[in-house]
């Protein structure tokens, strides 16, 4: 079972030793802790990964093998056959399935995060009236239950008539009130307010201070939010499934979803779904690892205070 | 939420004689662009919402004859949705697990942040990856995977328990709520985890001088000081889940195509979903949404009351 | 917290915003994309469909009418979930593949174009049972598309090892289950599926039953009707003996059971054989069709489960042209050589039932004309089954009930009874007549 993990942790801790350690001043820890941690680490890292190392070994099977042979092991390989078939069904409609995620999650979590960063940098340092209220209108608007304002925010899109349009996906998902009680805490930590006021000694006007300044600061911890923007558009479904009715501009998640709901009668597709939920899983991880470096710097951003 | 107060130094500046009208409008401008969004795609379904589950479509016959009329209801969808038992019944059941799951989840986010917070752990960034890549898999694609690794005659997991004569079948109606439960841990904990670490490493290392002066072990200094330092992101992440649990909808809903003992109305959201869209009444699902909103705010407040009260006892 | 009074006052900028929305609605009424104006000349009409084929009969149709083109959209999976906000909206497509099931709640919430006018006469092309499905009170709002009538699909390899016979009625086949447990405690007869409510609809109907009916004015809840229970009777025995295994349809589990022989017979619809060649592809040879068994000896019914109609929306403004299209796409020749011959589709068409392409050797079940059973029992369904209004959530009511019987916590009576209660409160609150 873990035989096959062991390939994947010795690159992964290659990649490892070459990062920096983490370390602390202070006397080294005893080994018998470490050795405790070591283990408790390896386990809760199976518990992660097996599903995930799990899908990488049903996407290299065939139909028939994915319901006949041992999960954890390997059939016969079919991962080339069944990309090729991935790749020609319904004329390739994958990939652009693929490339419109990008597009949704790419240009949404950009947005997202600068539309975040500019209300909790306002919210943590000024003072004005509505403020508390607008605070409360962030955090309240986690309480609703999104499946119920899907139906109006598409009656909502056909009235301004963005129904079955990107932006009609994109803009409903702008306002992010997660990402905006994440830059409000940032912010409060990491935006001193003398800075600010430096800053308009020197003469600069109120928002080019924000755009040199506060985003500069708030850079590592805007990456967060962007990751975090980047996963909550890229898994995004009910709003996408009711606004698109064309699946030339669907994402990737609500075509795989309708495929395996599709799998029932159309025999083979379960395969496909299978290796199209692999493949779809890639951009998320190559966004991680490519922010992880920020990421552990902004993380140290700041605390979240409330 | 903040109570600071600190007032902007008032100085007459040299050069910028507007710079006063300008910290008094800009912060309205970096409002704009968040709160027009919000109002058009948030509160505005909202309102819609909430309007209309006052109303009602009536028909009559065998209502072939066009489309009926909508009437004011007053409280009618209230009164019809706290009386369909399956969505009481499903209160009762994301209660009862959220009570499970959210603990253990918090608690496994805070040991691992914990953990990646000393020097304990080699390997920190893998580590860190692994437990973080499950929040990227689509709840679509996670519960495929599940949906494999629990049935039986297809699971190499429960092949694996039943060759050392453990018999379990985690679909059953009994168990399912814990399988999904188990789906809910392994999607959110690294979420969780990464907050929590966040807030762990703006702790200023100062801090921990005294007590490692003191000889304290790392037990000691999480559980007397990192602790009690981040409790805030601790009752924000709690509030988080909270929420999340009242809202359970994907996981159910995708695990729903391998097994039948998860039902159209087992959670909640579910209820509402199957009133709007197999029953075509937005008028009851908006009621039920009302509800469950309500029932998460009271909630939320208890939660906050709770914690401020114990944040107030702590300093 | 704010003020209430500062919350009361942004709340109403919002409500108003939102009224001012909706007031200047509804009254734009483009049917996405459709450039004609229901005068003659070139129009463009857009249809969602999901049979596989369909692109190519459009493309054809295309060709021979450059003065009504269809653009064809793919719906993928059961895309219905957003039918009824597209449609009212006003931006629905033009034409629609659904289920057939759908009808009666589309039809009450005014989503339909009544098209007895265009469509009334072709009920001679069609099979009673499928011409019954879309008519509804006198008029008719689909035009059927394809048919899925049922067969028993059994292994003749474990038939002929425990030397058994195939059962012609069902007393026979309750006979044949328990011998079939004798010869081996692993085998079971059938799969009692909860999810799959297809099943359970086909045994009905063959036994001319349904689940609602109309009675002048008035719906009726026939849910628990004695049809049914004679069916839930049959079940029970069947669930209570150990005869069939409890596991639910198209998951992974079930197609495991199929790959492991450990069930013998599958009574279901006559697009299934595709869906075993595909899933139990080492089952090659060791299957064939019979009839289903029937309850009378000597009877010839049928039982169907899921098919699927064409329909065209309200707020579609060519009509007539839309009909056109319909009419050739279901009943002609050439359309039906392709969606039948070239597709495999099961044609609800009486034309395409009795076409040479249907009828022909299917090597996975060792050559055998499987059609030659499934068309018999096309023609051979009776025209009982009615469709609610609420069938849908009637249908998510029935697989949650029947889950519990499978659990062994209720029986399939107890299940009818409960499922029966809720139609009746659900067509209730709608303001409809129940009798």
């Amino acid at each position: 079972m873990s035989v096959a993990t062991a390939p994947r942790a010795t690159t992964a801790s290659r990649r490892a030793r070459r990062a920096p350690r983490a370390t602390q001043e202070g006397e080294r820890p005893s080994a018998r802790s470490r050795v405790l941690a070591g283990v408790v680490m390896v386990v809760v890292a199976l518990y992660f990964l097996v599903p995930i190392y799990w899908l990488v070994v049903a996407s290299t099977k065939s139909t028939a093998d994915l319901f006949g042979t041992p999960g954890f092991w390997f059939a016969d390989m079919q991962l080339v056959q069944n990309l090729v078939d991935l790749s020609t069904y319904d004329g390739g409609i994958f990939w652009r399935w693929m490339l419109n995620s990008l597009v949704y999650s790419g240009l949404g979590s950009v947005l997202m995060t600068l539309v975040s960063l500019a209300l909790g940098y306002a919210l943590a340092i000024y003072r004005f009236r509505g403020r508390a209220f607008v605070i409360a209108l962030v955090l309240g608007s986690m309480l609703v239950p999104q499946t119920v304002l899907a139906q109006p925010i598409y009656q909502l899109l056909v009235e301004i008539g963005l129904n079955n349009t990107m932006l009609g996906v994109l803009l409903p998902t702008i306002a992010y009130p997660f990402g905006v009680l994440l830059a409000f805490t940032y912010a409060q930590a990491s935006v001193p307010q003398e800075i600010v006021e430096a800053a308009r000694l020197d003469g600069a006007g109120e928002v080019r201070t924000f755009f040199s300044i506060g985003l500069r600061m708030l850079s590592t911890g805007g990456v967060t939010i962007l990751l975090f923007a980047f996963i909550a558009s890229w898994n995004s479904f009910m709003l996408p499934l009711l606004v698109l009715s064309d699946t030339r501009l669907q994402p990737v998640t609500v075509g795989l979803s309708g495929w395996s709901q599709a799998a029932i009668t159309v025999p083979g597709l379960q395969t496909l779904v299978v290796v199209g939920a692999l493949l779809s899983v890639i951009p998320i991880i190559a966004v991680f690892l490519s922010l992880q470096r920020f990421w552990k710097s902004g993380l140290s951003a700041g605390a979240v205070k409330m | 939420m903040t109570t600071a107060t600190a007032t902007a130094v008032r100085r007459t500046p040299r050069r910028r004689p507007r710079a006063g009208g300008g910290q008094r409008r800009a912060p309205y401008l970096f409002l704009a662009p968040f709160l027009v969004l919000f109002a058009v795609f948030t509160m505005a379904p909202i309102v819609l919402a909430v309007y209309s589950s006052f109303f009602q479509t009536k028909r009559s016959g065998l209502g072939f004859g066009g489309e009926g009329e909508v009437v004011f209801a007053g409280l009618d969808n209230y009164v019809r949705a706290l009386s369909n038992d399956g969505f009481v019944a499903g209160f009762g059941r994301v209660l009862g697990y959220g009570v499970v799951q959210v603990p253990v989840m918090l608690g496994l986010a805070l040991v691992l942040a914990l953990l990646f917070d000393t020097a304990l752990v080699r390997w920190k960034p893998f580590f860190q990856l692994s437990v973080f890549m499950p929040y990227a898999v689509p709840s679509v694609v996670a519960a495929l995977i599940w949906g494999f690794l629990y049935q039986p005659r297809v699971s190499p997991i429960v092949e694996g328990l039943r060759s050392v004569g453990w018999d379990v079948s985690f679909l059953s109606p009994d168990v399912v709520l814990w399988s999904l439960a188990n789906v809910a841990v392994w999607s959110v904990t690294g979420v969780n985890m990464v907050i929590l670490f966040s807030a762990l490493q703006s702790v200023p290392r100062e801090i921990y001088e005294a007590a490692r002066i003191d000889g304290a072990s790392e037990l000691r200094t999480a559980l007397s000081i990192k602790i009690p330092m981040i409790m805030p992101s601790l009752t924000l992440t709690f509030l988080f889940s909270i929420i999340g649990t009242m809202q359970l909808f994907n996981e159910p809903m995708t695990m729903r195509a391998v097994t039948s003992n998860i039902s159209g109305d087992y959670t909640p959201n579910m209820a509402i979903f199957q009133a709007t869209t197999l029953g075509g009444d937005v008028n009851l699902g908006s009621a039920m949404a009302v509800v469950l909103g309500l029932v998460i705010f009271v909630l939320s407040l208890v939660v906050q009351g709770v914690s401020r009260r114990r944040n107030g006892a702590d300093r | 917290m704010a003020r209430s009074s500062r919350l009361l006052a942004a709340t109403s900028v919002v409500v108003g915003a939102a009224l001012a929305l909706t007031a200047c609605s509804s009254s734009s009424d483009d049917s996405g994309g459709s450039g004609g104006s229901g005068a003659a000349g070139p129009v463009t009409l857009e249809f969602w469909g999901w049979a596989t084929g369909l692109e190519d009969a459009v493309a054809l149709w295309n060709e021979e009418n450059p003065d009504i083109q269809v653009d064809f959209f793919r719906m993928t999976g059961d895309d219905g979930d957003k039918i009824p906000a597209a449609i009212d909206n006003g931006t629905a497509p033009d034409v629609v593949q659904m289920s057939v099931h759908s009808i009666p709640s589309h039809v009450i919430a005014n989503r339909l174009t009544d098209l007895t006018e265009y469509v009334g006469d072709l009920e001679d092309d069609f099979t009673d049972a499928s011409w019954a499905n879309v008519t509804f009170d006198g008029s008719t709002y689909a035009v059927p598309q394809d048919f899925g009538p049922n067969a028993l699909m059994y292994r003749s390899d474990i038939f002929e090892q425990h030397g058994l016979t195939v059962p012609t009625t069902w007393d026979e086949y309750l006979e044949t289950a328990r011998a079939l447990k004798a010869a081996d405690p692993n085998l079971y007869i059938a799969q009692m599926s909860p999810n799959e409510t297809g099943y359970w609809i086909a045994d009905v109907w063959q036994n001319e039953g349904s689940w609602f009916g109309i009675d002048g004015d008035a719906w009726t809840v026939d849910v628990n009707d004695e049809a049914s229970q004679e069916v839930a009777e049959r079940w029970q025995t069947l669930l209570d003996e150990d005869l069939v295994k409890v596991v639910d349809m198209w998951t992974p589990e079930y197609w495991a059971e199929i790959n492991a022989g450990t069930i013998a017979t599958i009574n279901y619809a006559a697009w299934f054989p595709a869906m075993l060649e595909a899933n139990a592809a080492d089952l090659a040879g060791s299957w064939s069709v019979a009839p289903s068994p029937v309850y009378e000896a000597g009877s010839t019914a049928a039982g169907a489960g899921d098919s699927s109609v064409d329909v065209i929306p309200t707020g579609t403004e060519d009509v007539a042209q839309a009909a056109q299209f319909l009419t050739w796409l279901n009943t002609s020749e050439e359309s039906l050589d392709i969606l039948v011959g070239e597709n495999s589709m099961f044609p609800a068409a009486l034309s395409g039932l009795q076409s040479d392409a249907l009828h022909q050797p299917n090597a996975y079940f060792g050559g055998q004309v499987v059609n030659d059973v499934f068309a018999e029992a096309a023609e051979n369904v009776p025209a009982s089954w009615v469709d609610g209004p609420v069938y849908d959530l009637v249908q998510d009511t029935i697989k949650d009930e029947f889950a519990k019987v499978g659990n062994g916590a209720q029986t399939f009576e107890q299940a009818l009874d409960a499922a029966a209660e809720y139609a009746r409160t659900q067509l209730e609150q709608q303001g409809l007549n129940v009798k």
